[in-house]
């Protein structure tokens, strides 16, 4: 009897096994098909998911072709994630700013820079896009309110052509406020958990959680923030990704650059998480340069974050002079590009024990707006020396081989040539500017994660390719979550000029899409 | 043989009601569901301090949502009723200068007040995440 009962006993546990093992096999699947959505809390006819500058051109733009019932969310309980905080910094040849400053340049010049920098590994075609376009998309922001304040010149572009408004959300916030205007609708806490496909693979919605709370602290797996209730949104003719980088997440950039340790600091917000990019791997969607991670060196080893003292640095690279302490000695052209600078600063400063001392002097400060200049000193972290004896008993620099290297420079700004390092000196008002005025003015550059060269693969018109090179309806993308405009590394203020042109580019895409749809 | 098909039938059945079951008390919020809903939205798990407890504020006060469950932090309207509006906090704050007037970002208009103000959790300073000036960290957010 007993033997009886246990052999019963032991087929029901191998069935609850065989059962239980049927069950798990469900997690693999890794695409949301339509067939799994109970019903459809909401419908538009798009969706951008991010709120940055990519994502408000992209939704505007589609405003623009006549789409009107629209939605854009952000999982943030703010608007804007990184461009929000950003320089709001846009490069541009051909701007009429550019030609009262009696600066000379020209497309040509800017995409053969932006490919110098980016190692000829972007897609030339998109380079070439950003450049000629993107004075149409300059111009375009204007007509939508937007202000440019700034003129300067940045780091490894060969004239000055980066106009700036002062803060990146000068740009997206009268953007915002056009697409509020215009019956648009955009909110927060609401955070894309999965693509939703039909049966033909083409994206025609996505679920949801509203009412995300997210959760500030750079050490948590966003993968484990269970707040927020599950619904969702239909997107007739598509969705359009801007979801922005990861480089703030300290598990993801790793995986892509084994160098990028969870320590190191970065200049994003608390909300690059590789959170969607993850999601895409999943989804099949394909990915390229995802190892080009950039690192930026105008910010202040003094500070957190971004900073204040980011535009005193700028200057300071294209008017004065940086040294190693130790040596006394300049060891990098100061104009060079982001990545050159940050590995030479990297090779000296011990792991943040030696920073540079990069400074200028009063006629260099003049180049920055005084409350700029005053905010990097309130912060600690531009200071202001009366004397050069004071710089150097402060940082403790190495006074002969340094008073040296200052009568060298400065005999290099009046040639006009820089035979150590083969720097072009900038020009403020027609003129170059030496070292010798007091009082003298230093920040410590100290580098920090900041950029995403690589991620999703589109054409571009941001059609999204999956990883047999097939494209995935439905889908676009724009912004820092795509690659290829910028291989190996980025120019700085090109990727504003990036989403607002390849943002416009998706509006377009996705609204032309929808009147075909409607069409037939 | 019948037997066999009739229990694994059976056991897949459970297994399936199982496994919904948890699907639905993971989506349904950062709380997972318990026997006594009652509970654990009472008063007592969700205490107020300072002027708010003061004026004797319940839940319904602050939370427009129907059911508990669904409250969630970002009310600006309903803090509005009493502080008016964000003209008004500029004001407030503006002896702290123009680096340090948390209510007059550049950065970002109208967000919740709750990204800062917390009643049921200490209150945080959303700004200071970013700006270390000494100025800023000094800030007491009530």
């Amino acid at each position: 009897m007993l033997d009886i009962q246990r052999r019963k006993a032991m087929q029901k546990l191998v069935l609850l096994g065989g059962g239980m093992a049927l069950f798990s096999t469900l997690d693999v699947q890794a695409k949301m098909l339509e067939k799994d959505v109970p019903k459809w809390d909401e419908e538009y006819d798009a969706i951008v998911v991010g709120s940055g500058y990519a994502g408000t051109a992209a939704m505007l733009s589609m405003m623009d072709k006549g789409l009107k019932n629209v939605l854009m969310i952000d999982k943030m309980q703010y608007m804007g994630g990184n461009s929000s905080i950003s320089g709001g910094s846009y490069a541009m040849s051909r701007t009429s700013i550019q030609k009262e400053n009696g600066v000379v340049d020209d497309p040509e010049m800017h995409i053969k820079d932006t490919l110098k920098s980016g190692h000829n590994l972007n897609n030339p075609e998109m380079v070439r896009i950003m450049a000629y376009e993107g004075l149409d998309a300059f111009n375009w922001l204007v007509d939508n309110g937007v202000k440019w304040k700034l003129f300067s010149r940045s780091g490894g572009h060969s004239a000055p052509r980066n106009h700036s408004v002062g803060v990146g959300s000068y740009i997206t916030m009268p953007l915002q406020e056009q697409i509020i205007k215009r019956g648009g609708q955009q909110r927060t806490r609401i955070i894309m958990d999965e693509l939703v496909y039909n049966d033909k693979g083409i994206v025609i919605g996505m679920k949801v959680r509203e009412k995300y709370e997210f959760k500030f602290d750079r050490a948590f797996d966003e993968n484990d923030n269970k707040t927020g209730k599950v619904k969702y949104y239909r997107a007739n003719a598509g969705v359009v990704l801007a979801t922005g980088g990861w480089a703030a997440d300290p598990k993801v950039r790793q995986i892509f650059d084994p160098s990028l340790t969870p320590n190191m600091p970065t200049t994003n917000h608390y909300g690059a998480t590789g959170y969607t990019i993850q999601k895409l791997i999943k989804d099949d969607v394909d990915l390229i340069d995802m190892q080009y991670i950039q690192i930026m060196h105008v910010t202040s080893a003094d500070e957190d974050s971004f900073g204040f003292a980011f535009r005193t640095i700028t200057s300071g690279y294209s008017f004065g002079m940086m040294i190693n302490p130790k040596t006394g000695r300049r060891f990098v052209n100061e104009i060079a590009d982001r990545k050159i600078s940050s590995d030479a600063i990297f090779a000296m400063n011990e792991g943040g024990k030696n920073h540079p001392i990069l400074f200028m002097d009063v006629n260099g400060a003049k180049t920055v707006e005084i409350d700029e200049l005053q905010r990097g000193i309130e912060a600690g972290a531009v200071y202001q020396f009366e004397t050069l004896d004071e710089m150097i008993a402060k940082f403790n620099i190495n006074k002969e081989p340094f008073l040296e290297e200052l009568k060298k420079y400065n005999s290099y700004v009046k040639a006009g040539k820089d035979p150590d390092f083969n720097r072009t000196f900038s020009k403020y008002k027609g003129a170059t500017i030496t070292i010798e005025q007091p009082p003298f003015f230093a920040a410590r550059p100290g580098p920090k994660i900041h950029h995403c060269m690589g991620g999703v693969h589109t054409t571009v018109n941001c059609e999204v390719f999956n990883k047999s090179g097939k494209l995935i309806e439905g889908l676009f993308a724009c912004g820092e979550v795509t690659g290829g405009r910028h291989g190996y590394n980025r120019l700085g203020s090109n990727s504003v000029v990036d989403c607002i042109v390849f943002g416009r580019r998706a509006g377009f895409a996705i609204a032309e899409r929808y009147q075909k749809m409607v069409r037939s | 043989m019948k037997q066999l098909w009739k229990q694994l039938l059976i056991s897949m059945v459970l297994l399936g009601g199982f496994y919904t079951v948890a699907m639905a008390a993971n989506e349904s919020g950062s709380l997972s569901a318990t026997p006594n809903l009652n509970d654990k939205y009472s008063a007592k798990n969700y205490p107020i301090e300072g002027v708010h407890q003061k004026l004797g504020l319940t839940c319904k006060e602050c939370h427009s949502e129907e059911k508990a469950e669904d409250y969630s932090s970002a009310m600006k309207a309903t803090c509005f009723k009493c502080h008016e509006n964000y003209e008004k906090l500029q004001e407030r704050t503006g002896h702290l200068g123009h680096n340090n007037n948390i209510h007059a970002s550049p950065h970002f208009t109208n967000i919740d007040c709750d990204l800062c103000h917390k009643s049921h959790q200490p209150s945080q300073n959303l700004c200071v995440q970013c700006h270390g000036q000494k100025t800023m960290k000094q800030l007491i957010v009530k």
